[in-house]
């Protein structure tokens, strides 16, 4: 169909340029008027379209200018003036040309008086706003090879924390917080209220949604900008708005991007000789005779073969990595937009398709499945808006997304662990067993892990649909018949989340142990030797339903130099589930603003929330902010320095309010008493169980939201024409009524926690409204935009984001272990003991603190430093008390730096982000050996880094005893002598942690649009070709450990976060 | 105007439907939770209903024996044992005997005590305020009803000297369902106090006491029995025996006034004298099912109150030594492997009398050095002992799983492979098992904790009245007879079963708590006895809890001949204030009339 019109397009668009020519050219020879032809264009040279022309002291004589900023004007006589007009623009008024180029120049004043900024249920003029908001349009970030859009904000917008913690295709949406962290209440979900077009929806539909269809992204942190929110605003929100049409002719926009994946770091393990040696080493320090008699693996012979590979059935060397991993995945996505409108009808419409692969090797296999991980996405979008008279406009919004995520299944024979953990963790090691037998079957041996080449081949998959539907409905009406400027609206919308899961598995798979001597070969599993069937099960989600309705009525209008806007609505929210709770709300909310002339900015808001978790006496609560600004810039009396300066903008703002969080973790309905089932009791000659019934939920009646006070304040600047532009804002939110579990009820009161007859440990307690935190800091960005001549533009543009947060209050109680207690400190939080090299000797550790901790010590060993005691000094002995605050793990500072250039029609830009303050522990992740049969573990496996550890093998492999020589040989150890499971090391000390501060290079992208001309004869707008990629490199500690600082946390037990290189290409009609 | 009347419509419409649909209230509550309303219910009539329910809610907190500390018993951290697991933390029992426990860390220990016994008596305290509402019926009449108020508060009594036990005096709370609201700053009741609330709550001698509705003391001819398992008047006396014996012990009777010994001897007396129980008599394969029960070995006439458990083998697994493994599946994880957790001192085997009811030291005192009449060889150490011993620990060469025990070093029971913890002292606990000895696996048992049995009321009456009239030898040795009898100990000529025709009353009084050491080693007896005894910290009589828990060190000689030597396996540390434990440092945070006791402030 497409390429049908494309024809036509180009006959009708030269059609359109003769009528052009016709109506530019013609008269000139038939009138005596005089006949002005002209373009206007910006300073930059872009055509403006829909200026006003017209007879300077005659504006009914005035045309608009076109597509290409061009017009044609009748005028009485060659001597008349002409006004150029244009919304954000300097009006000009000049003599008439018969051919006239005429240049606008920006009005910083009017620009900023039509940017807009989103607000919560509306929009404001950048001019007259105070409150602390950050904006992005989404256009910058639109071609990115990121399948989620919140991974692309890290950096962008400053206030904005974020941590992807995979890379799972799929599944690898970051979580995000904005400014730091408010509340240690456990198992909270501390993530933003999102909004898309003003609906609460949530971070997984975010994380889903087509960067195309998303026009801009806000976030709102002060109390100016999330009280309106009430009850759910605590956290900061998150604002998204989806594009809508514009009037004009239809546009179409279509994109290919194509990619290729990789892991951002490679792993790399020891080989089989070097990990062999290593674990030899380690039996032998833990006088493990049994695992050492193990010929296999042990006996010089078997080292001696190992370190020669001269027997690879008998003593394999297995790169497992080479095997499984792809050198890339892929990655593609297109998408089709249509918009334009008329006054009647505005449309945008999309098609989304995202195709992303994951990154292990399609096994070769008779039957034709796919297991490897993989994600599949359609996003169908169409906003409408229909103009039913002048005055009401209905605006429809459809969103529907699919979403089909894969992934492999395993096998149950080793335990549950994921592949990951397999692969990278401890399970699979190069030495066990050869990847294929020589007739070609899979190697494997009775009591390693099964081989993962056979579970690729023969294991199934899991496949999860999880779908998304949204159906908004606004109608708008413009009452200005009553008043200028009074508008009421009301929004129904539903979303319906629903999905399912198809699992294709078989109970065991096909692997043989092959042995060399006898060439004889015997299934590992004993007797199996036919390949189960493949089964299919499925389950399903919970659907979801949310219902939001919402009734608002504005008003806003400007009496010259008063501007007075306002708002009230109401809005009802409930979400329900075929079981759990389901949740209602209420808001009745409003705002009143004001400003004087500019300069004089005041704004009172307030939100009047109900929400259900919550007992009747305790529903509702007001959450009131004031909001005040001062543009100085636009004082009379300023306005000579500030031209001298060359300041546009420098405004003054501040707000201070409340805003509240309803999240409460766990069974919901905690002022509700509730009884259960709890363990049962035997009774009778023959012991019968009968159910016994206590109490399941103590009820707290009383419990309410945490509230946060936000004070913020906050400086915008604009220099030297707009190149430069500064905005800081300092905040200091104190959250009180933090839910936590309170140390202050005494147990003899009788509410211990229950075992319920099921076995799980019911919690009776619920938390009491009783915790307080501080969290402060600063957030900002600046930026310099500028051009060496109309050609050569570029920017650079930094954000940086501080917060420090502190627990006052959380009703601990006092501990012996003073330097361990929580109160005080940050959330966060780590504390251990603090690492003071080696115990190089037997004098060493007698001469050192007594272990107080009983771990049995030997030279090898980490030592401690004694910092405390019961009576607040060193007393000589290692124990709880010395126990200390060592670092914490969320960053406290997060930065980004973007800069780009545009040059003819090429354009470069870069973006860096980084974070700093966290810290991580690498302990667990680097455990060798604490399986039963102690040749593989359940943590890790032997790295390069073991390769540091402290030993009493000098370079010939001769045990040394003496203390000199062992403090000699190992002065450079950076590794405790090995030990099963660190045994003996693993307390979390200074020692494992690491410093999780990074720099990414996060994004580039090189573009190139084909010039104008050239496109326009194949009947086309535009055509740019770029490549872009995402994190292309890390700067991290963390790099010799082969992890990425996001995902640390959860080691090597994830998908590995992916770097992308991807090519695309963008058509518009 | 046209236009203006359309506009008006219009909106009307829109706000009308948006109101509408938009108006509906709340949800009151959630419906599928079951609120008070619906617990205390009187129109439910089903066999099984909510009061009925709530009543057996009281029993759940009783404690457990077997599982309380990962897996090992509290008398392993006594003289007699070591829990197997040395690492700290890997075995709260540790706790104890290195001197480590805190005040920070008991909420946590033995079985969550404190937090658990407080919560039966919320659990009671509820149940008897919610019977209140409960009309009659004919599920529940109203006989039924008193009866299950006085087992209430009989649980309630024990679960107040389950506390008194290990803190001394501990607030009472009475009748009163608290909650969280509620002002909980109670100060503690001194050990008077809680003994009096206990006896005037269910000695029979007592008004208003719950005795009168209780079960008659068990006994098989009359008992219905799906009611086996209540408590009844014979737990109300036995704990009343108990608690009157601990009442007249040094630690809580300082002057050791005499009264106080005979009010115990006349509380044990009055039990006895019921005459409904007696000793279960079994041969030495048999006797194991005073512990390790099937349904037609119980109830027997010497259990008194027991906590009944189901049926399986995780005692035999946690106990039996390790070494021992079998399997039925295939691959690594196929074996289901013995864990051996505690291990049994050479103190407590040195304990067990000889055939002849001897000990094998002077005068019952290992101090003395050992009794050469008693003709015990330190090389031959197992022959012609007291049988409880065989029953008691895993000796070498005896036989389990068809294999036999082989504890010497390098046997398949101790050292066999590197790497792996086994026994401590050369002994693994075989009390409590099944008779697995010529099995291929393990059978499983109803293990039913005794709280109380027959066997400890003998003991104590024979304890009481040695204090309380010295020389009354008759009553004296009248329960110490039976239980040598049943143990299996030769009669002798002069039919008093090894115990000595005369004898002072410290020598009695060693013969009687050697006997009560042996006889309940491991119930949960021994740590609480050595306290009240006081004879724990230096200077306090032997002070047991500062020498060092011994083992045996057995050599398997090229002959196939054994040599044993012994050997210290771990010291022990007891200061004084750990007669009592520390309340809870929580608990002194959120309730400020309590005061810790002594020295533990810190």
């Amino acid at each position: 169909m497409m390429i049908g019109t494309t024809n036509n397009l180009k006959i009708r668009f030269m059609k359109h340029i003769v009528s052009i020519c016709i109506l530019v050219f013609l008269p000139l020879y038939i009138s005596a008027q005089f006949r002005v032809a002209g373009v206007v264009t910006d300073d930059t040279g872009e055509p403006l379209l829909g200026a006003t022309v017209y007879e300077t002291g005659n504006t009914v004589n005035g045309v608009i200018t076109g597509l290409e900023g061009d017009f044609v004007l009748t005028v009485p006589s060659a001597s008349s003036q002409i006004t150029v007009q244009y919304i954000g623009y300097k009006a000009i008024t000049q003599k008439v040309e018969k051919n006239i180029k005429i240049v606008l120049q920006n009005d910083e004043f009017m620009l900023q008086e039509v940017t807009v900024l989103r607000v919560g249920f509306g929009s404001k003029s950048r001019i007259t706003n105070a409150a602390s908001i950050s904006q992005i349009s989404t256009d910058q970030i639109r071609a990115l090879p990121s399948t989620s859009i919140q991974n692309s904000l890290a950096g962008r917008l400053p206030g904005l924390f974020q941590l992807q913690g995979s890379g799972q295709p799929g599944k690898d949406a970051a979580s995000i917080f904005i400014r730091g962290m408010g509340t240690f209440a456990e198992g909270v979900d501390v993530s933003p209220l999102i909004l898309i077009d003003d609906v609460e929806s949530d971070l997984s539909t975010l994380s889903r949604l087509a960067t195309n269809d998303i026009e801009e992204i806000s976030i709102l942190k002060d109390a100016g900008s999330t009280s309106i929110f009430g009850i759910k605003g605590a956290n900061g929100v998150i604002l998204v708005t989806t594009r809508r049409g514009k009037i004009g002719k239809p546009k179409m926009t279509l994109r290919t991007n194509f990619g290729f994946q990789q892991p951002t770091y490679k792993n790399e393990f020891l080989n089989s000789y070097e990990s062999l040696s290593l674990l030899k080493e380690l039996h032998l320090n833990n006088n493990n005779t049994t695992a050492l008699a193990q010929e296999r693996y042990f006996s010089d012979t078997a080292l001696e073969h190992y370190r020669l590979r001269d027997n690879p059935y008998r003593y394999p060397d297995v790169d497992w990595y080479d095997l499984l991993y792809r050198r890339f995945s892929t990655m593609q996505q297109y998408t089709a937009d249509v918009q334009g409108g008329t006054e009647a009808v505005k449309y945008f419409v999309s098609l989304s398709y995202l195709d992303q692969g994951g990154l292990f090797k399609d096994q070769p296999k008779t039957e034709h499945f796919n297991n490897d991980y993989y994600q599949k996405r359609y996003n169908v979008r169409a906003n409408f808006d229909i103009s039913i008279t002048e005055d009401f406009t209905v605006r429809l919004n459809a969103n529907a997304i699919l979403t089909e995520i894969n992934s492999p299944v395993l096998p149950a024979r080793e335990g549950s662990d994921g592949i990951f953990k397999r692969i990278l963790g401890a399970g699979i090691a190069p030495y066990h067993y050869p990847a294929y037998n020589p007739n070609g079957s899979f190697g494997g041996y009775t009591g390693t892990v099964i081989n993962p080449l056979a579970a690729f081949t023969y294991g199934g998959y899991t496949r999860e649909f999880r779908n998304n539907v949204n159906g908004n409905i606004t109608l708008d009406y413009n009452l200005r018949k009553i008043t200028q400027g009074l508008k009421a609206k009301g929004v129904m919308a539903l979303t319906n989340t629903w999905g399912f899961e198809r699992n294709m598995k078989r109970t065991e798979v096909l692997d043989y142990y092959y042995e060399p001597e006898t060439e004889s070969y015997a299934p590992v599993v004993t007797n199996q030797y036919i390949l189960p069937l493949l089964a299919v099960s499925n389950s399903g989600y919970s659907p979801m339903v949310q219902i939001n309705t919402r009734f608002d009525v504005s008003y806003n209008r400007r009496f010259d130099k008063h501007n007075v806007s306002s708002l009230v609505l109401g809005n009802w929210y409930s979400t329900r589930t075929g079981s759990g709770n389901q949740r209602n709300s209420v808001s009745y909310s409003g705002r009143v603003g004001y400003d004087y002339d500019y300069r004089y900015i005041l704004e009172l808001s307030a939100a009047y929330n109900g929400s259900d978790e919550f007992s009747e006496e305790n529903r509702y609560d007001l959450f009131p902010s004031i909001t005040l600004g001062w543009n100085l810039a636009q004082e009379p009396y300023f306005k000579s320095i500030a031209n001298q300066l060359k300041i546009e903008t420098l405004k003054l703002r501040g707000s201070y309010g409340f805003s509240g969080s309803d999240k409460i973790s766990g069974k919901g309905y905690a002022y509700q008493e509730s009884y259960g089932q709890v363990m049962d009791y035997y009774f009778g000659e023959n012991p019968t169980k009968l159910d016994a019934l206590g109490l399941m939920q103590y009820p707290n009646p009383d419990m309410r939201w945490e509230t946060d006070a936000k004070a913020d304040i906050g400086i915008d600047l604009r220099m030297f024409k707009d190149r430069l532009s500064i905005s800081v804002d300092y905040f200091n939110n104190k959250r009180k009524d933090i839910l936590a579990t309170r140390a202050g009820i005494v147990y003899y009161a009788g509410f211990l926690n229950v075992f319920t007859n099921s076995g799980g440990l019911i919690t009776i307690l619920p938390p009491s409204n009783i915790g307080r935190t501080e969290n402060q800091g600063w957030d900002g960005e600046i930026s310099w935009r500028d051009s060496f001549s109309d050609k050569f533009n570029y920017f650079v543009r930094g954000t940086f984001s501080y917060a420090k947060n502190k627990i006052v209050y959380m009703d601990e109680a006092p501990s012996e272990y003073k330097l361990s207690m929580q109160t005080g400190r940050p959330i966060g939080t780590i504390f251990g003991y603090v690492a003071d090299g080696f115990y190089n000797s037997q004098e060493d550790i007698d001469n050192s603190p007594y272990d107080g901790l009983d771990r049995g010590i030997a030279p090898g060993d980490i030592k401690y430093k004694d910092i405390s005691g019961p009576n607040g000094a060193p007393d000589g002995i290692i124990n709880e008390y010395d126990r200390v605050p060592i670092g914490n793990d969320l960053p406290d500072f997060t930065y980004g730096i973007s800069s780009g250039i545009t040059y003819g029609n090429f354009d470069l830009s870069v973006m860096f982000q980084g974070a700093t303050g966290a810290k991580v522990s690498i302990e667990s992740m680097l455990r060798l050996a604490s399986g039963t049969n102690s040749i593989v573990g359940s943590q890790g496996k032997p790295m390069p880094i073991h390769l540091g550890r402290w030993t009493y093998y000098d370079a010939d492999g001769n045990y040394v005893n003496n203390s000199e020589q062992l403090t000699a040989m190992n002065k450079n150890a950076s590794y405790p002598r090995l030990m099963p499971g660190n045994q003996g090391n693993s307390a979390q000390s200074t020692f494992w942690l690491r410093s999780a501060n990074y720099l990414r290079w996060k994004n580039l992208e090189l573009g190139y649009n084909l010039p104008k001309n050239s496109v326009k004869t194949i009947g086309v707008e535009s055509i740019r070709i770029y490549f872009t990629s995402q994190n292309l490199y890390t700067w991290s500690q963390l790099k010799d450990y082969q992890i990425d600082p996001e995902s640390s946390r959860s080691g090597l037990t994830t998908y590995p976060q992916q770097r992308v290189f991807n090519m695309g290409c963008q058509v518009s009609f | 105007m046209r236009n203006k009347y359309q506009h008006i419509i219009l909106l009307a419409f829109a706000g009308i439907a948006l109101l509408l649909s938009s108006c509906s209230d709340f949800d009151p509550y959630p419906f599928e939770y079951r609120t008070e309303e619906w617990a205390i219910n009187p129109g439910d009539s089903t066999e099984n209903s909510v009061v009925k329910q709530l009543f057996y809610a009281c029993y759940i907190d009783l404690p457990l024996l077997h599982t309380r500390f990962s897996s090992s018993y509290l008398d392993a951290a006594t003289d007699d044992g070591v829990p197997t697991q040395t690492v700290a933390g890997s075995s709260d029992l540790n706790n104890y005997r290195n001197g480590l426990l805190t005040p920070g860390n008991i909420a946590n220990l033995d079985g969550d005590a404190w937090k658990r016994n407080y919560r039966g008596i919320r659990r009671v305290n509820l149940f008897l305020d919610k019977l209140s509402v409960f009309p009659p019926s004919t599920q529940v009449p109203e006989a039924r009803m008193k009866q299950m108020k006085s087992e209430a508060r009989l649980l309630r009594a024990y679960y107040y000297f389950e506390l008194m036990k290990r803190w001394g005096g501990v607030p009472l709370v009475g009748d009163a369902v608290l909650n969280a609201e509620d002002d909980i700053n109670i100060p503690k009741s001194s050990i008077q106090e809680l003994a009096d609330y206990i006896i005037s709550e269910i000695s029979p001698d007592s008004n208003n006491s719950c005795y009168a509705d209780l079960h008659d003391a068990q006994s098989t001819a009359s008992y219905d029995p799906t009611e086996i398992g209540h408590v009844n008047k014979g737990v109300a006396l036995a704990l009343l025996s108990r608690l009157k014996l601990y009442l007249a012990s040094p630690l809580y009777n300082p002057d050791n006034d005499a009264d106080k010994w005979e009010e115990a001897a006349s509380a044990a007396k009055k039990l006895i004298d019921l005459g409904v129980y007696d000793l279960y008599q079994g041969t030495q394969s048999t006797m194991f099912k005073l512990f390790a029960m099937s349904n037609d070995d119980f109830p027997n006439k010497e259990m008194i109150m027991i906590k009944q458990m189901g049926s399986n083998s995780a005692i035999e697994v946690t106990n039996s030594p390790v070494g021992y493994s079998y399997g039925t599946g295939t691959g690594t994880l196929r074996n289901v492997v013995s864990l051996g957790r505690t291990s049994p001192s050479q103190n407590l085997v040195d304990a067990f009398l000889t055939i002849d009811g001897k000990s094998i030291y002077k005068n019952y005192n290992s101090q003395e050095g050992y009794d050469p009449a008693s003709g015990y060889d330190e090389q031959v150490p197992y022959k012609d002992r007291d049988p409880r011993l065989a029953r008691t620990v895993f000796l070498n060469g005896s036989s389990w799983l068809k294999q036999p025990v082989e504890t010497f070093d390098g046997g398949v029971n101790r050292g066999a492979i590197q790497g792996i913890t086994y026994t401590r002292t050369g002994y693994y606990l075989k009390k409590f098992l099944g008779n697995n000895e010529f099995t291929e696996t393990y059978n499983n048992y109803n293990h039913h904790y005794q709280i109380f049995r027959y066997a400890e009321i003998l003991l104590n009456y024979a304890e009481a009245m040695n204090e309380s009239e010295p020389g009354n030898d008759t009553e004296i040795i009248y329960g110490l007879i039976q239980l040598r009898k049943r143990a299996g100990i030769n009669a002798g000529a002069d039919g008093r079963y090894g115990l000595p025709a005369s004898y002072s009353q410290d020598l009695m009084r060693r013969i009687i708590r050697n006997e009560r050491r042996i006889e309940m080693a491991f119930e949960d007896q021994r740590f609480w006895d050595i306290r009240r005894w006081k004879i724990c910290a230096v200077g306090d009589g032997d002070a047991v809890m500062t020498q060092p828990v011994r083992g045996v060190r057995i050599k398997k000689q090229g002959d196939g001949t054994f040599t044993y030597s012994y050997e210290d396996v771990t010291p022990s540390v007891f200061e004084k204030r750990m007669y009592w434990y520390p309340i809870p440092r929580a608990e002194l945070y959120g309730n400020n009339q309590l005061i810790q006791n002594d020295d533990w402030n810190y």
